[in-house]
């Protein structure tokens, strides 16, 4: 796949595609808790699977968003990156100075770094990388340029002046954006083609050898200056089926995949001497999406309803063995940062039945509903190859089934379910379905405006409102929230409109499955489950220098 | 007893027997296989034969109804492509040339798709409900046969006595049904058979890839839960993939052996040899 370019990086299929802001908190490790002996934090050799090419690992050929984003910044710095627990530290730049308008990002950069090739790296490459992502903009770094205004170089200071506020640049930008090297790029007009010799950054590990569909080598930048990289060589290897890849880690071909281990072979393969499961939790969510625009869905009672129907603990237990966290009726993680989490999920099936023999809708010969004369009888449309979502769907209907509501689970391939929910990745274009199973990525939850765009009908505005959620409370609180500029201001706009989301259940919030990656710490125990990249991030290969 | 008359008859017990449990299983079971009873992922036990799936619910139940499936899907595009072949070919070999050419050019046609891509297609295309995917098999197999059925009512056309009717008269129906369609039945019998084992293989291999309709119980849907489940990494497989497995090639076994028996009656040149 290819989110990158072509697709919106927030759909869900492209959970993964995310890079730095892939979200994983309360971070914990199952078989971890006594480490002392026989785990090493550095390692002279270590191979990782992944389950697809790269291409040449620069900021514009690279392929997924995990885990090709993720090795892209082992060889690519940022001018500031996300540490363990999400918050923007310095990394090219030294500190980051922002106007209290939120209009003005101001960067002293670090001295003393070069380039993989020797060369100095200085502010004019930033400038550089600026100006050439806004000329050829087909990555995601391009679209939030689109505000800046002004850069400028001031001591040593990169100055980045945005035409309106946006407290959430650092985030969204400043922590996401590789810099590129002036006399490297520029003179590369097809970007799309850069070849293997583009990719040259700062970072801590340098490409030393690519075989196409086969492997990349990365050897340690031993002139880093901002810390020790500590594996000495790093060897990716493309194992594309999962199933390959844990087999080859149970027998030591390799010391860490880059998939994740599914719930039922957690206990098994954590059992085993020397490995490791590092598991956490993932701000990807799961929701039961309803066509809002079509009735019976446009009554929030029907909604409220069958969301009270539903059993979310059950879910959690049965589909993902427990190892994911209950979905919020806010739709935000519980564990995210700006998470109101004074919203719980309620499941009460006399209430759901109750509520629906209030408003008429009662029960027919066959045992279903039926409202204003149509019966409470839909389809339920799923990702065919999700297997945690098409066996959710099976015992949503199973739930609704109890309550008079009937479901006919229709598993299709992701794209046909896309083009029902989501048509041309535009909610302009409408919607034909009753339920579905959907999700967003979790990027979603590092970026305030996006709770708004889940829910304001102006299609510009609510760019993520595939339930087609028309109503004025939401939009009102939307706009709200888009209109703050400072953080601490968005960040209450959002629980408040949290609260409204879960009061209006335009969808239902499922859960959060939990991410689970697997590594061998008897060869190299150093990988830390952090904030979003899962394990394969700078913070688990670098010692820090300070 | 000659070999093949006992291959025979032990197919057609196997397949009686399949059909009666197919038919009659899902009654004596105290499950429909879809009800959770069990752990997800519980091992066999006294209770449960063969264990649970990934939502606790029982395997044996769903290997019992699982024939329906399997052996549904098989029933539906063997007659499906055996009436098409038998009309087809019929047609094709009491046609005037130039018409039978035409319809034997089709044939080739249908012959010459690339058989399981295409199905892939299909079944992401129009949808994995059994109808559909019944209809779309018995689209692809029925052109082998039906080249088979021509080659016998041009046979059968050939022969004396027909030759002798059409002499004094009698009209082409008349020949086709009272003295062509004797000849030309029993070809029927190893269409049907072999129509019906290339379903069941093609329907699973389909429901393994994960294009079939994962909800709907067959042999095919519980090896595919199986595989994305992780059990060929576990000890499950036993209990989960390779009961199902089984079950797929004793069917298309027997099938075989009844295929390779009712051959062996019709060409007296095959039990000569023997």
């Amino acid at each position: 796949m290819s989110p990158r370019i072509r697709r919106p990086w927030t759909r869900v299929t492209t959970v993964l595609a995310a890079g730095v802001l892939l979200a994983v908190a309360a971070c914990s490790s199952d078989a971890g808790e006594a480490p002392a002996k026989d785990q090493p934090q550095t390692a002279a050799a270590v191979t990782i699977a992944i389950p697809g090419d790269e291409g040449t690992l620069t900021p514009y050929t690279y392929t997924t968003g995990y885990p090709g984003y993720n090795l892209l910044t082992l060889v690519y710095d940022s001018l500031v990156v996300l540490d363990t627990s999400n918050e923007v530290t310095p990394l090219l730049a030294t500190e980051l100075t922002v106007s209290p308008d939120s209009t003005v990002f101001t960067l002293p950069l670090r001295t003393g770094v070069t380039w993989h090739d020797g060369k100095p790296f200085s502010a004019d490459d930033v400038v550089f990388t600026i100006d050439y992502y806004r000329e050829y903009d087909t990555v995601r770094f391009a679209s939030p340029l689109a505000g800046v205004d002004s850069v400028q170089v001031r001591d040593g200071a990169v100055v980045i002046t945005l035409s309106q506020p946006d407290p959430e640049f650092p985030v969204r930008l400043l922590a996401d954006m590789p810099i590129l090297p002036r006399h490297v790029w520029s003179s590369i007009t097809e970007p799309e083609k850069a070849p293997v010799t583009a990719a040259v950054g700062t970072g801590p590990y340098r490409l030393a050898s690519y075989e196409p569909d086969r492997r990349y080598e990365l050897t340690a930048n031993t002139a880093y200056p901002i810390g020790k990289p500590r594996i000495d060589t790093l060897t990716v290897s493309v194992v594309p089926e999962q199933q390959t890849a844990l087999a080859a880690l149970r027998t030591g071909e390799v010391q860490m995949t880059a998939g994740t281990v599914p719930a039922n072979l957690i206990d098994q393969l954590s059992g085993q001497q020397g490995v490791t499961v590092a598991t956490g939790s993932n701000f990807g969510s799961t929701l039961l999406a309803f066509n809002d625009g079509k009735a019976p869905f446009d009554r929030v009672e029907v909604r409220r309803a069958i969301a009270t129907a539903i059993d979310t603990t059950d879910l959690v237990d049965t589909v993902l063995l427990g190892k994911g966290t209950l979905g919020s009726p806010g739709f935000w993680h519980p564990e995210a940062p700006g998470a109101n989490t004074s919203l719980t999920h309620t499941h009460d099936p006399a209430a759901a039945s109750a509520a629906l023999d209030a408003i008429g809708a009662t029960p027919g010969p066959d045992g279903v509903r039926v409202l204003d004369g149509k019966p409470l009888a839909f389809d339920l449309l799923v990702y065919a190859n999700n297997p945690d979502r098409v066996r959710t769907a099976e015992l949503i209907t199973e739930m609704l089934a109890k309550v008079g509501v009937k479901t006919a689970v229709r598993a299709m391939d992701a794209d046909s379910v896309d083009a029902k929910v989501w048509p041309d990745f535009d909610v302009a274009n409408g919607r034909d379905y009753d339920l579905a199973l959907w999700g967003w990525s979790a990027p979603t939850m590092f970026d305030y405006t996006r709770l708004a765009g889940l829910v304001a009908s102006d299609p510009k505005v609510g760019r993520l409102n595939v339930t087609g959620i028309r109503d004025a409370d939401l939009d009102a609180a939307a706009t709200a929230l888009n209109a703050t500029t400072t953080l601490d201001d968005r960040k209450a706009a959002a629980g408040e409109l949290q609260q409204l989301i879960a009061d209006k259940a335009p969808f239902v919030t499922l859960y959060y499955p939990a991410g689970a990656y697997a590594y061998r710490s008897d060869v190299f125990a150093g990988w830390t489950y952090q904030q979003g990249a899962g394990l394969l991030h700078k913070h688990s290969l670098v010692a820090w220098a300070d | 007893m000659r070999a093949g008359l006992l291959a025979g008859r032990i197919g057609a017990v196997l397949l009686t027997a399949l059909a009666v449990g197919a038919v009659a299983g899902p009654w004596l079971l105290s499950t429909d296989g879809r009800e959770r009873l069990a752990a997800p992922y519980a091992p066999p036990s006294a209770d449960r034969w063969l264990g649970a799936d990934d939502l606790g619910r029982d395997l044996f139940a769903q290997l019992v109804i699982g024939a329906r499936g399997s052996l549904g899907i098989a029933l539906l595009v063997a007659l499906a492509a055996t009436t098409i072949a038998a009309l087809v070919g019929g047609l094709a070999g009491l046609a005037p040339p130039w018409a039978a050419g035409i319809v034997m050019r089709v044939v080739d046609l249908v012959l010459a798709l690339p058989f399981l891509p295409l199905l892939i297609l299909a079944a992401a295309f129009l949808g994995p409900t059994l109808g559909v995917r019944a209809a779309v098999v018995a689209a692809l197999v029925w052109a082998g046969p039906a080249r088979l059925i021509r080659a016998g009512v041009l046979a059968a056309w050939s022969r004396g006595h027909l030759q002798a009717a059409r002499a004094m008269g009698a009209s082409a129906w008349y020949l086709l049904l009272r003295h062509a369609s004797p000849v030309v039945a029993p070809l029927l019998v190893p269409v049907f058979v072999r129509a019906a084992m290339t379903a069941i293989v093609l329907d699973a291999s389909l429901a393994f890839l994960g294009l079939g309709d994962p909800t709907s119980p067959s042999w095919g849907t519980m090896i595919h839960w199986a595989s994305v489940r992780g059990a060929m990494l576990t000890d499950a497989w036993l209990w989960w993939a390779l009961p199902p497995g089984l079950a797929i090639v004793l069917t298309v076994t027997a099938l075989a052996l009844v295929g390779v028996a009712t051959e062996d009656r019709l060409n007296p040149t095959l039990r000569q040899a023997r």
